[in-house]
């Protein structure tokens, strides 16, 4: 009996001790594919944080310095808050020279009472008054500008009522383990993750962050990630490989980790300047021509946004926020109503380089696909847009190096007078319509699925099913000493 | 137990830091107290502690599940204390097993020790966790759990080995 407790207790050990360590299942090479489904040879995915869609674009495109009433009157209204004055005159507008507003408070409970059920009225008692703000073109030209030229989602939603972990693993893997920051790191199994998968076709891909040296999270929640330390690279090393046009066929780059982030306390002016940078560097790659940049937030930061997030394939899906479309092919000045989320950026490259759909709620995610014209001659025999670079002598805040140091006095900053830009060409020549929507679908291509099965885990000690063991282990102790009392004769009517 | 009972989930949101220890201080006292008073050899009183705080954790579970984690404050409240009933057989099976009968004193001073030291600990790891962001709770904590197993797993190896002594003994005197 007591060797049998023992090998028990040192069997759970051993199973709790090394559940983290589980390793990944090994890479299976598949049919490698060269061609793609459009001329898209380069897809960079640019992940910042913590800002809803309202927050950064609620007002987009009103100017009160600037107008232009061809660019207002083609955009998202009613989606958009100019079209509800009276919900907007319960925000607050961030000041002039304000690059940065105190942090709502964050995390699954607080945007679950924002939420409340659909109602979006909570944000007073969860995120706080804090997250009741917007921003201007004051702040925000620069990257309004990126909008305006080129297009933007206004119905693009994070993949769960969350803060960033689980967010972030949607937009790596399609899915998550795990529901939010407080709890246990989650592990995917990187063959489980979009990188997993496009190894396993042999298309090449990136995952560009800051500082290699750093242990960073979203890099370690990917468990057999050691397989793949050579796609780890620096932002430098996107840059060289940038300008030499030689840049993979997937790209992630990843503010995280630095102060270019635009979530609380970052400020946005930083972040934008990152971006601006950025941008202009893919502009000027060789590989502009062949590239499609996907730039979105991972959720929403607790900022106030007015539309009830919908349900995708059984998933409730998180608050809406941006995501900005960078290409060559994209459409001018283009506002997408697809109902969409990380996966569809997911669903985007499997469409693209014609593999399976990740996983099945990659599968059923819209493609972001209205936002390209692939068919368009332009007026110098291209298919292809030429670069529209960002230059700090047009009064755009390019640095001159990614690397530089951030921006603590902002106070002097206004942008309002760079928004909106003259469009590349004029509105009226353009053969599509501005605004518009795609259903277009892995499941209705009738592509396969990758990962049936998601095995992403939470290690063993850290979930319910360790909980119930710890309770149910009680109740043994309690079993094993009533027995053995029992055998005492302690129930023989024997005081202690 | 707060942690793998994913209790632990509940303590990033500050708006909810009050009822939340409220509940941690009242229930780490009562049950500390009350596992200190009651502790005795009788297996009935040891065996009625441990269910009871199983059926106070299984409770717990079942009120996050329920309400989805969004626990409104007065829940969270008990909640926390319920959490807390872990105290309650540890220093049953503390008192009993390990420590022996004491007077007033003893029966006063573990609990109070115990209360003062888990609250300090609980916020300890709540303060080093907000200084780092927000993150790695995972890591600041886990260690705790594997305490908590490691205490449990000696209690009962103590109480099992004692109890098995003891047959030896009476088996040799017979």
């Amino acid at each position: 009996m007591y060797r049998f407790i023992s090998f028990v207790i040192v069997i759970f050990f051993i199973l709790v001790a090394l559940s983290p360590l589980a390793s990944a299942e090994a890479p299976q090479q598949q049919t490698a594919t060269s061609t793609t489904s459009t001329p898209i040879k380069h897809v960079v995915n640019i992940f910042l944080e913590n800002h809803s869609f309202d927050n950064i674009f609620g007002i987009y495109p009103y100017n009160n310095y600037t107008t232009n009433e061809s660019l207002s009157t083609n955009l998202s209204r009613p989606l958009n808050l100019l079209g509800n004055s009276s919900l907007l005159s319960m925000l607050t507008e961030v000041p002039s020279g304000i690059f940065n507003t105190k942090d709502p408070n964050e995390g699954y409970i607080p945007y679950h009472i924002d939420w409340n059920h659909g109602k979006m009225n909570g944000f007073l008692n969860g995120s706080g008054p804090q997250g009741l703000t917007y921003y201007s073109a004051e702040q925000m030209a620069p990257e309004w500008d990126l909008a305006q030229q080129y297009g933007l989602a206004d119905n693009y939603y994070a993949p769960q009522i969350s803060e960033s972990s689980p967010n972030h693993l949607f937009y790596l893997a399609g899915f998550s383990p795990v529901m939010n920051d407080y709890g246990p790191p989650p592990y995917v199994p990187i063959t489980q993750s979009i990188f997993g998968e496009l190894s396993a076709f042999n298309i090449s891909w990136g995952f560009y962050i800051n500082d290699t040296h750093a242990s960073f999270p979203d890099w370690k929640y990917l468990s057999g990630h050691n397989a793949y330390s050579s796609h780890l690279q620096s932002w430098n090393s996107f840059l060289n490989q940038s300008s030499n046009g030689t840049l993979p066929s997937v790209s992630y780059v990843f503010s995280q980790e630095t102060a270019d982030t635009q979530g609380p306390p970052d400020n946005m002016l930083d972040g934008e300047m990152w971006l601006l940078y950025l941008i202009n560097s893919i502009e000027k790659s060789p590989d502009w021509n062949s590239t499609a940049i996907f730039i979105t937030y991972d959720e929403f930061g607790g900022f106030y946004d007015q539309v009830s997030p919908p349900v995708l394939d059984g998933v409730q899906l998180g608050f809406r926020i941006p995501l900005i479309v960078i290409s060559p092919y994209a459409k001018e000045d283009y506002i997408s109503s697809t109902e969409m989320t990380h996966t569809s950026l997911l669903a985007f490259i499997d469409y693209n380089w014609n593999i399976p759909a990740l996983n099945a709620l990659v599968s059923y995610s819209d493609i972001p696909i209205d936002f390209f014209d692939f068919n368009h001659t332009y007026s110098n025999g291209m298919l292809e847009r030429s670069p529209q670079l960002f230059n700090s002598s047009s009064g755009f805040p390019v640095p001159s190096t990614i690397h530089f140091d951030p921006v603590t006095e902002t106070s002097g900053y206004n942008f309002s007078r760079i928004f909106p830009m003259k469009p590349q060409i004029p509105f009226s020549t353009l053969p599509y319509n501005r605004t518009g929507s795609s259903d277009l679908n892995l499941s209705a291509l009738g592509f396969r699925i990758y990962n049936r099965v998601n095995f992403g885990y939470t290690p063993l000690y850290e979930t319910p099913g360790f909980y119930s063991i710890l309770v149910l282990s009680q109740i043994i102790i309690a079993g094993v000493i009533y027995t053995s009392a029992r055998k005492r004769g302690d129930f023989s009517g024997k005081k202690q | 137990m707060g942690y793998s009972s994913d209790f632990i989930y509940l303590i990033g949101y500050t708006n909810q830091l009050i009822p939340l220890f409220e509940g941690i201080i009242i229930g780490t006292f009562v049950f500390s107290f009350a596992g200190s008073f009651t502790g005795s050899k009788n297996p009935y009183i040891l065996a009625a502690g441990v269910i009871v705080s199983a059926v106070f954790l299984m409770l717990v579970f079942l009120i996050l599940q329920i309400t989805d984690y969004v626990v409104p404050n007065h829940l969270l409240t008990i909640s926390a204390i319920m959490i807390c009933s872990m105290f309650l057989p540890a220093l049953q099976f503390g008192r009993s097993a390990l420590l022996g009968s004491q007077g007033l004193r003893g029966k006063v001073v573990l609990p109070l020790a115990v209360s003062i030291l888990s609250i300090i600990i609980v916020a300890y790891s709540a303060v080093i966790y907000e200084k780092s962001g927000q993150s790695n709770l995972a890591e600041i904590v886990s260690v705790l759990d594997y305490a908590a197993i490691a205490i449990l797993a000696a209690a009962a190896s103590y109480f099992l080995l004692k109890n098995r002594h003891t047959q030896g003994k009476s088996m040799v005197e017979k």
